[in-house]
């Protein structure tokens, strides 16, 4: 009885070896590093209007820098009447161990207060363009911004706060930067911009101190290159349920393709292979959004209702014969308001 | 009941103190008004400061004050009304008066 327990327990262990063994690589492939490089370097630019025309930005007269409008160490993107005004420039470098690969990277940037000159943020349309020129690290440089790529972009996406949040996926500046130099992205109205439009969107510098709004932060989730066996590495996909038709060999593993022999290919198999592709879950499709960015101060809702209860009282009031001598023992101060 | 509480059970009194508050809302209003004004740049959000703020703080004031005046007007009337009366009661007595003298 004793020797039967342990010859099952040894011919269960040795069966379940190989899947234990694909587990565990499966595990170590998977695993994400987080790395969260800090921006090095950025600065913001003020393009003059003529910028917009087709002609191009032209020669651009010595004007005072906006950068007295808001506060130091402050960073700004921004359209006025549907023209761009304000442009950000940064740079971060994004050293990864070798091999790894990057699988989700993201920009969070928190949006200054209107007292830092943001104006209407949840209705900015922001988008993140590569930046194919060095740029200088000033405030409020006046002239025209270096040159972009905005055929490598994506758009920034508006998180209501507190503090209110612009999020960049960076996954497609990541592919551009290893076969191109690094000269950093650039936050810059969307070319869908309505005209007549007006927004600021104002962040903190990296090098801000004493406020309550934090800089930019980057997060980037990578895989690290793989350390397990290769023989293991091989087979990283799940393994598929246990297969009446074929027999179960991977489930068996040895001690399967051992005793059980797979019986020969009959009509459903082609059914039974069909199955096992991976379904590929197709989420709905927006075609549009409909909506906005929701109310500040819903409450005001209320006042029309509010409105008419004071009018409904004041209505009543108004028409209620005046008590003299109550008046005279309490309100002595209609006196003045009567006379 | 109270003095204070039948003065609060009066229309008149408990009209007054709300027509009080209310200017005291638009004074208000008016200040946050000039305050969100003054805080943009952007002249589309100073216009949206001194539209909600700035004028509907004015004309509060002003529903406040002109419904003042109103319950004052009839305050005043009433007075006239009761020192009419009075006058009226008391010729009334002296005429009875001088009547039963002779």
């Amino acid at each position: 009885m004793r020797r039967s327990t342990l010859l099952v327990a040894v011919i269960a262990a040795m069966a379940l070896f190989p899947m234990w063994t694909v587990r565990s690589a499966h595990a170590a492939v998977t695993s994400t590093a987080v790395a969260s490089p800090a921006v090095t370097e950025d600065g913001w630019y003020a393009p003059p209007p003529t910028c917009a025309l087709p002609s191009g930005c032209g020669p651009v007269s010595p004007t005072p820098s906006p950068v007295d409008r808001y506060p130091a160490h402050t960073l700004h993107v921004g359209v006025t009447g549907g023209i761009e005004d304000a442009r950000t420039y940064l740079k971060f470098d994004p050293a990864l161990p070798d091999g790894a690969t990057p699988t989700k990277s993201t920009l969070t940037m928190p949006i200054a207060p209107s007292g830092d000159g943001s104006v209407q943020p949840e209705t900015a349309m922001v988008v993140a363009c590569l930046a194919t020129a060095p740029f200088s690290p000033g405030e409020g440089t006046v002239g025209a911004p270096p040159a972009v790529d905005c055929n490598t972009s994506g758009p920034a996406e508006y998180a209501a706060g507190p503090p209110a949040t612009l999020t960049v996926d960076l996954s497609p500046f990541l592919v551009r930067w290893k076969d191109t130099a690094n000269n950093g992205i650039v936050l810059l109205p969307s070319p869908r911009t309505a005209p007549g439009t007006t927004w600021h969107v104002a962040f903190s510098a990296h090098d801000r101190a004493g406020s309550d709004v934090p800089p930019a932060s980057i997060e980037v989730r990578y895989d690290p290159a793989p350390t397990a066996p290769a023989s293991a590495a091989t087979e990283p996909e799940p393994e598929p349920a246990p297969d009446v038709v074929t027999g179960g060999s991977r489930i068996g593993g040895l001690l399967g393709s051992a005793l059980v022999a797979p019986p020969p290919s009959s009509a459903a198999a082609p059914i039974v292979d069909e199955s096992k592709v991976p379904r590929v879950v197709r989420r709905p499709r927006l075609v549009g959004q409909v909506g906005g960015p929701g109310f500040a101060y819903p409450v005001v809702f209320a006042a029309p209702l509010l409105l008419l209860m004071l009018g409904a009282y004041f209505g009543w009031a108004l028409t209620q014969p005046v008590d003299v001598s109550v008046q005279m023992r309490s309100a002595p101060a209609m006196e003045s308001v009567s006379s | 009941m109270t003095p204070s509480r039948r003065a609060f059970a009066d229309p008149f009194v408990v009209s007054v103190a709300l027509l009080l508050l209310l200017a005291a809302a638009g004074l208000a209003a008016v200040g946050l008004g000039w305050k969100g004004a003054a805080g943009s740049l952007s002249v589309s959000v100073q216009i949206t400061y001194i539209v909600s703020g700035v004028f509907g703080g004015v004309a509060v004031v002003a529903f406040a004050l002109g419904l003042l005046r109103v319950q004052g007007r009839r305050r005043r009337a009433a007075r006239r009304r009761a020192e009419v009366d009075r006058v009226v009661v008391a010729a009334a007595r002296a005429l009875a008066t001088a009547r039963g003298g002779q």
